[in-house]
């Protein structure tokens, strides 16, 4: 087989990736929530006093943890309905721009390191909420709600005024700076961060193969991501599996351990298949 | 010391929590159970005594309570998460003795399984004035006011 260009090649694992992220929007796009569903579930038990039994939610739950403790993040980079939409929003954000020939607005990548903690407190909160048993009390002020009954065709704008400003805010911060929520408000993101996921399925680079200065890595992560060396076993819990860095890199430097250069297109479609097929099997 | 054991121990830590938690519960509930079996047993036969002592009554079969509802099955429909829930309820010697969730096709795989707990709840109770599900509020309220809906249906003096 011929020898691709590598911006061929980065637009290949762009289209793909867009296409499994489209099939994943259609056909499950209530995983993110119903996993989600199961953290706030287990505080309402513990706020309770009751026993924290196996059920819908925990379960579907427990196989994303355990898939992201194997793959990483796919599922954010590339199966979240919510992630998905942010994806699309920025992709019409940039067209726009492109077309009116204007700068889009950048944001300022030294307040990150901040901001990326602020999906803890958000966490925090509504796990508080759910523990006190005031989730009643606060229905209609979630923007995935909104989101998710919008999608299901079920519109009654009226109750939800607070979530849907809160969608709409939340657009347009994924429009100007990619994956914005992901990275500072996402709470079920604040959980995938906390697993440890197998350094040896994760892009990492030889550092010391890295051209001086080079960061075109760092800069085209959605995430913003200093990159892990070989040596090192801990994997940033901030990736969403993007794989854009590997794309990008000028000297093929970002590989897998064990999976091979070459092989990447089937790893991604791999995991894919198996995202679905134990999101299935988890009852979704 | 490396953050991917930091997050592994946290990890087996929360998972060990949960595992604690849920067996102690579990032995409390047992023990509880037990007791409230036991006192509700003692009790019941007391009453049994008494009865039989004063007013020496035959055995029915129980039937005594008078119903509002006329026996048949019943369809009701309400809105749930993402558009119509349509139940089934059977009412059988006047009580309340299946609920069916015939039709739900835009309610989320998971939201519904869980939403359907409040099925038993509704049958145990003969009402359906019960607590909806947490975690699966539009769904179970949905399944809760398609009961509602399906027992207007099967009431004697319709209006």
């Amino acid at each position: 087989m011929k020898e691709m260009t590598p911006l061929k090649k980065r637009k290949i694992h762009a289209g793909v990736r867009a296409g499994i992220q489209l099939m994943f929007f259609i056909l499950m796009p209530s995983a993110f929530t119903t996993a989600f569903a199961g953290v706030k579930y287990i505080f309402v038990q513990l706020g309770n006093r009751e026993p924290i039994e196996f059920n819908a939610f925990i379960k579907v739950l427990s196989v994303l943890l355990v898939y992201t403790a194997v793959f990483g993040r796919f599922f954010c980079g590339y199966a979240c309905a919510f992630g998905s939409l942010g994806d699309a929003v920025r992709a019409l954000y940039m067209s726009i721009c492109k077309k009116m020939k204007k700068k889009p607005v950048a944001i300022n990548e030294t307040m990150n390191k901040l901001f990326i903690y602020v999906k803890y407190l958000v966490l925090l909160m509504i796990v508080f909420v759910s523990y006190k048993g005031m989730a009643t009390s606060t229905k209609g002020m979630s923007p995935w709600d909104v989101f998710s009954m919008l999608r299901a065709g079920n519109i009654e704008m009226g109750a939800y005024i607070i979530g849907t400003v809160l969608l709409v805010l939340i657009l347009i911060g994924m429009a100007i700076c990619e994956r914005f929520f992901c990275r500072f408000l996402c709470p079920m993101g604040a959980v995938f961060t906390l697993i440890p996921s197998i350094p040896y399925l994760s892009l990492r680079r030889t550092r010391t193969n890295c051209i001086n200065g080079c960061s075109a890595c760092k800069r085209v992560c959605p995430c913003n991501i200093e990159l892990s060396d070989v040596s090192s076993i801990e994997i940033s819990g901030e990736c969403i599996q993007c794989g854009k860095c590997r794309g990008i890199c000028p000297k093929q430097n970002v590989k897998r351990t064990l999976v091979p250069q070459n092989f990447e297109l089937c790893f991604t479609i791999i995991r894919a298949a198996i995202l679905v097929a134990i999101l299935i099997w988890a009852g979704l | 010391m490396n953050r991917y054991f930091i997050k592994i121990i946290n990890l087996l830590l929360i998972l060990g929590a949960i595992y604690i938690y849920n067996n102690t519960l579990e032995n409390r509930v047992k023990a509880e159970e037990i007791a409230r079996l036991s006192a509700e047993l003692e009790s019941a036969n007391n009453q049994l005594d008494e009865y039989e002592k004063f007013f020496d009554v035959e055995k029915t079969d129980g039937n005594i309570v008078e119903s509002d509802y006329v026996d048949g099955k019943y369809e009701g429909s309400a809105k749930g998460y993402g558009g119509d829930i349509t139940v089934e309820v059977t009412i059988k010697n006047g009580s309340m003795t299946d609920l069916r969730i015939v039709s739900a096709p835009n309610e989320d795989g998971a939201y519904l399984k869980m939403a359907s707990s409040i099925v038993k709840d509704i049958l145990k109770e003969q009402s359906s004035s019960v607590d909806t599900v947490s975690g699966a509020t539009y769904s179970s309220t949905g399944i809760r006011d398609a009961t509602k809906n399906a027992l207007e249906n099967a009431k004697k003096n319709k209006e």
